[in-house]
């Protein structure tokens, strides 16, 4: 897909129905560094999901929220969401990697490619 | 390598196009791609610059040799440098209609004294303008 034709993914919005209370969950370059000077690495959540995904969901309030505690956000995790769905985490892996593709500079399609992609 | 090691290196890159060190790090995704294309839209003005900046001294150079150096010994008419810049924003459409309308008017009126000259020239101050006879 070229440069101008990507489009920007959501962030996503938590609204509690009892409090009213409402968190915009989105990364920018400053919580991936947090998240990665904490050890954070994608890669993990495949490999530690049990530990990982709480970690990766508390990061995910850091740009929005900084104040926000970890064990608040386990609890909202465990308890009001009842877990991450694939969907939810799929889309927070997409904003992560939102503040890395904004620097990836499209040149544009080959021209006469020589291999076809089918998705 | 790690994102932040990607974000790093690039951090001097957008702050040369333009970002403070805040926006590169705390704005939200999508700003630095718009600073990105604005850097590009300026390299690009100031190359066309750059080329009609050569243009001009082109021209001084052009017109300078002709009027200074002139081995043929002939009498020349000196030539002028351009009189005036050269346009770089189009004209919009209203602009484009009132410099039609003054070059109408122009040529009308060196229609209408070139047809005085003719008149006078060949039948002295009488109207040649061709009469239907009833």
């Amino acid at each position: 897909m070229s440069e101008s034709a990507r489009e920007k993914v959501k962030p996503i919005v938590l609204r509690n129905t009892e409090t009213n209370d409402e968190y915009v969950l989105e990364f920018n370059k400053d919580s991936v560094r947090f998240a990665e000077d904490r050890g954070f690495r994608l890669v993990d959540l495949d490999n530690f999901p049990a530990t990982k995904i709480p970690e990766f969901f508390f990061y995910a309030f850091r740009m929005h929220h900084k104040n926000v505690q970890r064990n608040k956000t386990d609890k909202m995790l465990e308890e009001d969401l009842g877990g991450m769905s694939p969907k939810f985490l799929q889309r927070l892996v997409e904003l992560y990697n939102e503040p890395l593709n904004e620097l990836v500079v499209d040149e544009g399609e080959v021209k006469n490619p020589k291999m076809e992609i089918e998705l | 390598m790690t994102y932040s090691e990607i974000f790093e290196i690039n951090c001097p890159i957008y702050m040369a196009y333009g970002m403070t060190y805040e926006e590169y790090w705390f704005s939200a995704p999508g700003r630095a791609k718009a600073y990105r294309e604005a850097y590009k839209l300026k390299v690009k003005a100031k190359e066309a610059e750059m080329w009609r900046q050569g243009l001009y001294i082109l021209d001084a150079l052009n017109v300078s040799i002709y009027n200074n150096l002139n081995f043929s010994g002939k009498h020349r008419t000196p030539q002028k440098y351009i009189e005036k810049p050269l346009e770089v924003v189009a004209k919009s459409k209203a602009e484009q209609r009132i410099e039609a309308e003054q070059e109408r008017q122009k040529a009308v009126e060196s229609l209408k004294a070139w047809g005085n000259a003719l008149r006078r020239k060949y039948n002295g101050d009488r109207d040649i303008r061709p009469r239907i006879e009833n």
